[in-house]
C-alpha cells in the first residue's frame, strides 16, 4: 500500500521532469531519437518505456521548444535529429530557476539551509 | 527493414503492423515519419544489444520500446484535437470530442444513440414482415382529417392506406440506413481501441 503510493508519486514527478531532462540534454548538442533516449535513460537512471519519449518530443515540437530534421547518413540510413530552439533555451532557463528554488525550499524544510 | 531470419522478420512485421494500426488516424506523411523513426530506433537498439541471436536482439529492442498502442496514445489524442479544430471537419470534430470526453459520458451517449438506432431497425423489420401477413392493417394511414397513423393498426375504418406495397422497399431502405449508421458510429468510436 505504502509502496504503491510512493510508486504513484514517483510516476507523477517523473512525468513532470522528463521534458526538463530532455531539454537539458538537447541544450548540449543535437541528438537523434535512439541516442537521445539512451542518454535520458543513462543520465536520469529512469527505467522508462523508450517509446514514450517520441510523443514527448512531438509535444515539445508543437510548443516550438525543439525542431527536428531528417539527415542523410554516410551509411545510407537517414536519421531524425532533434535541436533545441531559442524559445526552448528560454524555457529551460525558467525551468532551471524553478528547480533551484524547489531544491532550496526542500532543503530549508529539512533544516539543511 | 530486412532481417536475416524469417522468424525475426515475422516478429518485426507484426510489431510494425501494430504500429501502423495505432497511427492509422494520422495523416499519411506523419504516419510515414513515425514508422521510419521507430524502425530506425529498433535498428539502432538491436545494434547496441548484447544478446546473441538476431531474434533475441529484436525482442529486446521491442520490449524496451513498449506497446505502440500505449506509448503513442498521447500523441494521437493531441493531434486529433488540433487537426479537427484546424480543418473544421465535422466528422473529425465529432470523433475528437468523443475520444476526449470522459469515457463514462461518451459511452452513455454512444449507447443511447445505438439504442434508438437498433429500435428503429427492429421496427422497420417488423413492418416489413407484417405487410406480408396483414397488408390492410399495415402502412401509412390517412383519413379526411389528415394523418392517422404509420405502423400497424387494428381498425382501418375511415382511414386509407396510401403506401401500398411501397412500404416494403421503404422499410427495407430504413433497415439499411440504420445498419449503415450503426456501423459508421462503431467505426468512428472503435478506431483507437483495436
Amino acid at each position: 500500500m505504502k509502496n504503491d503510493y510512493v510508486a504513484n508519486w514517483q510516476a507523477q514527478v517523473k512525468k513532470g521532469i522528463l521534458s526538463f531532462i530532455v531539454l537539458k540534454i538537447l541544450s548540449k548538442k543535437e541528438f537523434y531519437g535512439y541516442e537521445l533516449i539512451a542518454a535520458v535513460k543513462e543520465l536520469s537512471r529512469y527505467d522508462i518505456a523508450e517509446g514514450t519519449l517520441y510523443p514527448l518530443l512531438d509535444r515539445l515540437k508543437q510548443e516550438c521548444l525543439v525542431t527536428s530534421q531528417w539527415i542523410e547518413q554516410p551509411t545510407g540510413l537517414p536519421r531524425k535529429y532533434y535541436y533545441i530552439t531559442a524559445s526552448g533555451r528560454d524555457t529551460l532557463e525558467q525551468m532551471e530557476a524553478h528547480w533551484a528554488s524547489i531544491t532550496t525550499n526542500i532543503n530549508r524544510i529539512s533544516g539543511k539551509s | 527493414m530486412l532481417l536475416q531470419t524469417t522468424e525475426a522478420q515475422k516478429v518485426y512485421e507484426r510489431y510494425i503492423n501494430r504500429l501502423k494500426r495505432s497511427v492509422s488516424s494520422l495523416p499519411d506523411e506523419m504516419q510515414q515519419d513515425i514508422r521510419n523513426e521507430i524502425s530506425n530506433h529498433i535498428f539502432d537498439s538491436m545494434e547496441s544489444s548484447k544478446k546473441d541471436t538476431e531474434l533475441d536482439r529484436l525482442l529486446d529492442a521491442i520490449d524496451r520500446l513498449g506497446d505502440p498502442e500505449v506509448f503513442l496514445k498521447p500523441m494521437i489524442a493531441d493531434y486529433q484535437v488540433e487537426y479537427a479544430t484546424a480543418t473544421f471537419k465535422p466528422l473529425d470534430v465529432f470523433r475528437a470530442i468523443i475520444e476526449n470526453l470522459g469515457a463514462g459520458f461518451a459511452r452513455s451517449l454512444k449507447f443511447s444513440v445505438f439504442g434508438i438506432l437498433y429500435l428503429t431497425l427492429f421496427t422497420f423489420a417488423i413492418l416489413f414482415v407484417c405487410k406480408i401477413f396483414l397488408p390492410h392493417n399495415t402502412g401509412l394511414f390517412y383519413s379526411e382529417n389528415g394523418f392517422q397513423a404509420f405502423g400497424i393498426i387494428a381498425g382501418t375504418k375511415g382511414a386509407n392506406e396510401v403506401l401500398g406495397y411501397w412500404l416494403m422497399p421503404i422499410a427495407m431502405a430504413g433497415c439499411v440506413l440504420d445498419y449503415l449508421l450503426i456501423t459508421l458510429i462503431m467505426k468512428i468510436t472503435a478506431k483507437r481501441r483495436r
